[in-house]
């Protein structure tokens, strides 16, 4: 039996809340960095500045899809959704993967076009400047804020979102690199050829989330060290409450947790002294998982003798 | 907690039908590259990129469908069936890919006006492409139907845009022949479009609600709980807690269900392998688990 009934438990509330703020200090350093852009850019009079702007547009699109997904995820089950809508983190996590793949097909793009045109550059060092402050405030927001939290609450979404700031600060860090290397060697090739290189490091990045965020939506099990706790857990009660276990399964939904187990004890055993049973572990595993839902199925020993092998 | 007998079946049908939908397009590409090399048509040549992209959706469905069909194995407990699902994601994504690439062309070619050549021959090439389409749909269709297979459905759909694709193309050209109007082109092909991205969005749309676990169509839940109901009173004092998700073709059920508290766990054991068999019974490639409870234990139970 779950050990939610009804409202969630009081730690979830506080996680949904933590996500949400998270996902919108996202938003807020986003758009922070288009209105800086978007005025050094006119009043500098540089385009390049000003299309930075419009890629921090994108991430600011991101963004809100991350506050929307960890919002629809919080929604409690419905009678169309009854494991309820934490899922809708690992699609968040999709589409953001396919936004990281598509800015770096972007960026590719533009450098073979510079490439092959030559690089006409302007305003080099005001340039720099305004990569290096966007750096630093998408590094703060990602490595020091949203990564932490996407580990506390478990967020597929906000990991999601914390990546993708994160390729933000490779690419900012890839163009000055090249902005400086062009100012001390004077060859303007450097430019387009580090974008190359950060698009590559980008488009793993995307794999990678589109990977792990995919699993999750195909059921994949947890990880091989959280089922080994499961079953350490549930073995400890062999012999005393149950005979065995066997075909225990699991999945994830964003950050939740599901689990279904089949556990055998004695065959004239009454359906209470049993239950306590299955209660007593799904509630052991609940304390070893945070935000776990266990359904325990009961079966007699002579149903499946193979339990009782020590 | 059991899998249909006629499941292996299911699944050579399911790759059968994928086959045949790599070949139907093997030999279109290879019929559109030799009428369009002969006569030279660039427009010809390029429908046969068309099947292309085709023929790369009939792979990936003939991909997932064989994996969807492996068993359950360590990491996948619960099967490999929603690799259909995401599979029905990706096609709905090429199929609104080429919805907009008809948009883009479209809108080109109103702007620069076109050079069409060999109309005649055009149109008969569209007409055959349509009519292998129009069978490739009918056999997918059917195959989907009986097999239950997201993937299938997904192929049987793109097939099917193909159609409107030719149709619209021919009735342009003949529109054209027929009043020396070249724009009837690009507009039927932009009217067509729109019809190709409502066909993704709808297959995107079905994929994802069985990747976020949506409960399964009211008809089917139906029937579920009128079996379970069957044993109330009987053997069972109630049930609650229903929970129901589809991963391709498979159901995945589970569901509480209360017993006087004092019975053995062999005999509650029995009721609901009986209860997990007659669903199993009533709705194909199923999969149920039941958690038992003691009666008192619970009040939630559905009337």
């Amino acid at each position: 039996m779950s050990r939610r009934k009804g409202l969630p438990a009081a730690s979830d509330v506080h996680n949904h809340a933590l996500k949400a703020r998270a996902a919108w200090i996202s938003i807020a350093s986003n758009a922070t960095l288009i209105v800086f852009k978007l005025v050094v850019g006119i009043l500098s009079g540089s385009i390049g500045i000003i299309s930075e702007a419009l890629h921090s547009g994108s991430d600011l699109i991101a963004s809100i899809i991350a506050l929307v997904s960890v919002r629809r995820a919080a929604r409690p089950p419905d009678p169309s959704h009854r494991y309820g809508h934490e899922k809708v983190e690992n699609v968040s996590g999709v589409i953001e993967g396919l936004l990281i793949f598509g800015a770096a097909i972007v960026i590719v793009y533009e450098a073979v076009t510079k490439l092959i045109d030559g690089v006409h550059l302007e305003h080099v060092e005001l340039g720099i400047a305004v990569m290096l402050a966007s750096a630093a405030t998408n590094l703060a927001v990602s490595r020091g804020y949203l990564y932490p939290i996407a580990r506390r609450t478990d967020s597929a979404a906000l990991e999601a979102d914390a990546a993708h700031l994160l390729t933000d600060v490779y690419t900012s860090a890839g163009i000055a690199a090249g902005l400086v290397l062009v100012k001390v060697t004077g060859l303007e090739l450097f430019d387009p050829v580090l974008a190359i290189c950060v698009a590559v490091l980008i488009m793993w990045t995307g794999w990678r989330l589109i990977d792990r965020s995919t699993r999750v939506l195909l059921d994949e099990a947890l990880p091989d060290d959280e089922l080994e706790l499961i079953g350490e857990k549930v073995a400890e009660h062999r012999g005393q409450l149950i005979v065995g276990y066997h075909r225990l399964r699991s999945r994830r939904a964003g950050s939740k947790r599901h689990i279904d187990l089949h556990v055998t004890v004695p065959d004239d055993m009454t359906v209470a002294q049993a239950h306590d049973v299955a209660e007593h572990i799904s509630a052991d595993i609940a304390e070893l998982l945070p935000n776990s839902d266990t359904l325990v199925h009961v079966e007699p020993r002579s149903h499946d003798p193979r339990d009782d092998r020590p | 907690m059991r899998v249909e007998h006629d499941r292996a079946e299911d699944d050579r049908l399911k790759a059968r039908a994928a086959w045949v939908s790599i070949a139907a397009n093997g030999v279109l590409i290879a019929f559109k590259l030799v009428v369009g090399v002969i006569s030279g048509s660039i427009g010809i040549i390029s429908e046969a990129v068309h099947s292309a992209t085709d023929l790369v959706a009939a792979v990936i469905a003939l991909v997932s469908v064989r994996q969807a069909a492996r068993p359950a194995d360590r990491r996948h407990l619960y099967g490999h069936e929603k690799v259909e699902n995401l599979s029905g994601v990706i096609e709905g994504g090429i199929i609104f890919a080429a919805g907009v690439a008809i948009v883009v062309e479209a809108v080109q070619h109103l702007i620069s006006g076109e050079t069409l050549d060999h109309i005649p021959l055009a149109i008969a090439v569209m007409l055959v492409s349509a009519a292998v389409n129009i069978g490739l749909t009918a056999y997918l269709s059917a195959a989907a139907r009986r097999t239950d297979s997201p993937a299938l459905r997904a192929d049987a759909a793109n097939h099917l845009t193909d159609v409107y694709t030719s149709l619209s193309v021919t009735a342009g050209l003949v529109l054209i022949e027929v009043t020396g109007r070249t724009f009837f082109d690009p507009v039927l092909a932009i009217v067509v479009a729109v019809l190709i991205m409502w066909t993704a969005w709808r297959i995107v749309s079905s994929s994802t609600r069985v990747l976020l676990d949506e409960a399964l169509p009211d008809d089917e839940l139906a029937v579920v709980r009128a079996t379970v109901a069957e044993h109330r009173g009987e053997l069972i004092i109630g049930y609650h807690k229903l929970r129901a998700r589809q991963a391709g073709a498979k159901h995945l059920i589970d569901l509480h269900i209360t017993v006087p508290s004092d019975m053995t766990v062999a005999a509650a054991h029995q009721i609901a392998e009986h209860i997990e068999n007659d669903i199993a019974e009533r709705l194909p490639h199923t999969e149920v688990l039941v958690h038992i409870e003691p009666g008192s234990h619970e009040r939630r139970d559905e009337s």
